[in-house]
């Protein structure tokens, strides 16, 4: 956890505050932007500019809770523009982001199947997804990030877990076949 | 396994890429050389905050001085015909004493 001091001596132009700032959220913002994304590349360039915007805002922020839920919302604005200016366009498996080490999981196969498929959904969706279950977001508190009814966010989370799972059965189907 | 919990599994926070801290505070640090940054930026905004203070000061001392050289012009003026009237006063005295000693 960011103690206050960090956060005002970033504030002050403190170097190596703003580098621990950076450290300590550089997974959310780069998992947010590459769940979203599907792209390592654009994620980490869309990451630094985030945090190159909260350089620069710096005295705007109030609390370390107030820099999260800051971050969070830059996030995924800048994922939304980035959706909107190209379509999304399927990427290879192997590229596919899957956190940690493939021993971890179960199905590490079936892992990153589901998050190619996540790649699919409309942008919206996808990030309604991403806050969820990567931030473990209440909805109230991912209609305020993304700045939608608290309606549309269980809309979209709904339409998306329907998409996800008629596409996991079609691609079990394909592979049994 | 639930599609929530395989969801938690697939979405789980990835490590950032390495060195990616380093980068991030580089680019501010060039950004802080090539526009002005935070330290220059202040800098600039406390320079111009100087001019505009300056620039008001002078605009309200100039409008203040205008005012006071006016009130001096006018000043003069009425000084100088009053004068003038005194000057006209004391010939048209004059005159009266000259008729009246003939």
């Amino acid at each position: 956890m960011v103690i206050p001091s960090a956060l005002s001596r970033a504030g002050e132009g403190d170097e190596a505050a703003f580098a621990r700032l950076v450290v300590e959220h550089e997974r959310m913002v780069y998992g947010i932007a590459l769940h979203s994304l599907h792209d390592r590349e654009t994620a980490e360039e869309l990451s630094q500019e985030v945090f190159l915007q909260l350089y620069r805002s710096l005295d705007a922020i109030e609390s370390p809770e107030h820099l999260v839920n800051w971050l969070r919302r830059v996030t995924a604005n800048r994922c939304i523009d980035v959706a909107r200016r190209r379509r999304f366009r399927l990427v290879p498996l192997e590229d596919v982001a899957v956190a940690g080490d493939a021993g971890e999981w179960r199905d590490p196969i079936a892992a990153r199947t589901l998050a190619r498929l996540i790649g699919r959904l409309p942008a919206r969706q996808r990030l309604v997804i991403v806050l969820r279950y990567q931030e473990e977001l209440e909805l109230g508190e991912i209609a305020a990030t993304l700045s939608m009814s608290v309606n549309t966010v269980k809309s979209h989370l709904r339409r998306g877990i329907e998409k996800l799972r008629r596409w996991l059965g079609e691609s079990a189907e394909r592979s049994d076949s | 396994m639930t599609i929530e919990r395989e969801l938690r599994e697939a979405l789980r926070r990835p490590e950032a890429p390495p060195g990616f801290a380093s980068r991030v505070v580089a680019r501010a640090r060039a950004g802080e050389r090539g526009e002005g940054g935070r330290g220059r930026g202040n800098a600039a905004r406390a320079l111009a905050a100087g001019v505009l203070l300056a620039l008001t000061l002078g605009v309200v001392g100039g409008y203040r001085w205008e005012r006071r050289r006016t009130a001096e012009r006018a000043a003069e003026s009425a000084v100088t015909a009053l004068r003038i009237a005194s000057e006209k006063l004391n010939l048209a005295r004059q005159n009266i004493h000259n008729h009246a000693a003939e």
